[in-house]
């Protein structure tokens, strides 16, 4: 059993078929590449499998169990994170406070609880500052914690946003585009980042990129969405020798073009 | 040459002065905790709801009837803040909650359909026989003397538990969970959700907070101003002020924009020329004001300025 499990997915909007019939598995600790021109239904996956649509067809499982039945607030507590193509911070609050947010499904302090700070309570929230402040250095952000997340550069906030999704501690998550605006030595650490995601902490990937030398490096397998269906899968080296992969992206030389 | 005061100039008379002031910390303590009901609304989902007075009206109604029933004063100001929580979270769930996501402008309608509701069904079971009614308070109303001048028991009381509640909310939104939630979820509903949030309990919430906070003003200025169906309507059109004064976002800003007001308010009445301007026209001075503070400072005091990218 692959960890998630996409059956004859769908979704329409209007006269628009945005995801038509895909299906894929991702197995644990591998990291994912999803790719495909502008408009190929990408994003709108993301969206299906992090439960802000509901599919018009088809199941999506993750780790065995129907995601579909579960609240979109409960996603996270099944171990599934996400980060945002355009990036959805909480611009006034402080990088801390932001990634701290993540913690709260789990740490489960009451109101009164909290207000009143008896030692176990302290003691917990104190535990979860440090494990959010670990998070934080380890991409690099530890210095800014007390900024206000607003401030901070596009590159910073992405990088903030992928902290706040691993403080969730999830099994699998999904990075939507986390390389664009990034620069090229900063691309280097993002692809190290998400290769040590993987083999160090058996963190499942899955990645839509534009950026195909970073998709490439890092995936272990990479699918390949058109018009909304999976027109390829497999290894990196085999996809790019595909012709209908090669025509999908010929087809369109815009900014999607293999760079 | 005819005298252009209505009172002594406070070079003069600086007790009278002294005494305006400290009577206007008194009003503008009302205005402060209703001004809080509203930031606390318009921070979980960035409108102003004008049913707010309203809400507080009937809630302070139906202690005004327990009142008849036999209860002490001081069970009606914690019913009443229970009873306001309660109101809070079923006018979010049964009548807010089917608009929510639709443009501001219809949330705005429905909580003025909410506000001719509650008004009606108030006047309705409540405004027969005499008005206004007499409504009680645990504190009296005999002045503790402070020196220069004194204050109403009441008053003073109100003062102190506003002060209370004040520190709480900055406790309840700076220092737990639920309100790193709260904040979270206003700024961002879609990444709070992402993050295991429930945007609707943390709306609920918001709404039972505010609602509750609203009912706790209403037990405590009912006594000062006495009851019927249009009482809280003042206080609701000077605490909004007071609010936009304080930045909208900003629960110490709410509480300085009400004492501003409160205190203003007094001053002008005492201090303008009657021949120019009566008590009538201490409201239109009032908005005047604050109008022109806003154009100095569009954030008011203590907004905090959006930070957006471009």
């Amino acid at each position: 059993m692959a960890l998630l499990e996409v059956r004859h997915v769908s979704k329409r909007f209007g006269g628009l078929i945005a995801v038509d019939d895909v299906s894929f598995d991702v197995e644990e600790g591998k990291v994912v590449g999803l790719i495909g021109p502008n408009g190929a239904g990408k994003t709108t996956l993301f969206n299906l499998i992090s439960r802000i649509y509901d599919p018009d067809g088809g199941t999506i499982s993750f780790n065995g169990q129907d995601i579909l039945k579960v609240p979109p607030h409960r996603v996270i507590t099944m171990g599934i994170a996400r980060t945002f193509q355009n990036v959805e911070i909480f611009p006034a609050l402080t990088v801390l406070e932001n990634v701290l947010v993540a913690e709260n499904w789990r740490l489960r302090i009451g109101v009164w609880e909290s207000m009143l700070r008896p030692p176990w309570v302290a003691k917990r929230e104190k535990e979860a500052v440090r494990r959010a402040q670990e998070v934080l250095d380890f991409l690099g952000l530890g210095q800014l914690a007390t900024m206000p997340a607003g401030a901070l550069s596009f590159a910073i906030r992405k990088r903030l946003e992928i902290a706040r999704a691993l403080v969730a501690q999830p099994r699998l998550i999904l990075l939507d585009e986390p390389a664009s605006g990034l620069n090229h030595e900063e691309l280097m650490s993002l692809g190290e980042t998400i290769r040590s995601l993987a083999r160090q902490h058996n963190i499942t990937v899955l990645l839509v990129e534009h950026h195909m030398n970073l998709v490439m490096g890092v995936s272990d397998h990479v699918i390949v969405l058109n018009f909304g269906r999976k027109i390829a899968e497999g290894k990196p080296e085999e996809v790019s020798q595909n012709p209908a992969v090669i025509e999908a992206y010929l087809g369109e030389r815009g900014d999607a073009s293999p760079s | 040459m005819e005298a252009l005061f209505l009172a002594p100039p406070p070079w003069e008379d600086w007790s009278l002065f002294g005494q305006q002031v400290v009577s206007g910390f008194a009003t503008g303590a009302m205005y402060a905790l209703f001004a809080l009901a509203l930031v606390l609304i318009y921070r979980s989902t960035d409108i102003i709801n004008f049913a707010q007075s309203e809400v507080a009206m009937f809630g302070t109604f139906a202690m005004w009837s327990l009142y008849l029933a036999g209860l002490e004063a001081w069970q009606l100001i914690i019913l009443g803040v229970l009873l306001g929580f309660a109101l809070g979270a079923v006018v979010e769930r049964v009548v807010v909650r089917p608009v929510e996501g639709r443009p501001h402008l219809s949330i705005v309608v429905v909580t003025l359909g909410l506000f001719l509701l509650f008004n009606s069904v108030a006047t309705w079971i409540w405004a027969r026989g005499e008005l206004p009614k007499h409504f009680p308070s645990p504190f009296s109303f005999e002045g503790v003397n402070l020196g220069f001048t004194s204050i109403p028991q009441h008053h003073l009381g109100l003062l102190l538990v506003g002060a209370g509640v004040m520190v709480l909310l900055v406790l309840l939104f700076n220092r737990t969970k639920v309100g790193l939630a709260m904040r979270a979820t206003a700024q961002n509903p879609l990444a709070a959700q992402l993050m295991g949030i429930s945007v609707g309990r943390m709306l609920t919430l918001g709404w039972a907070l505010s609602a509750a906070l609203g009912g706790l003003a209403g037990v405590f200025i009912a006594p000062i101003t006495f009851l019927h169906p249009g009482y809280m309507l003042p206080v609701f059109l000077y605490a909004s002020a007071a609010a936009v004064l304080g930045g909208l976002t900003s629960p110490p800003g709410a509480v300085v924009g009400g004492f501003v007001i409160g205190i203003g308010e007094n001053l002008l009445g005492t201090y303008t020329p009657a021949k120019w301007l009566g008590p009538e026209m201490k409201l239109p001075l009032i908005l005047l004001v604050l109008i022109l503070i806003l154009l100095v400072r569009p954030t008011g005091l203590f907004g905090e300025r959006a930070v957006r990218r471009v």
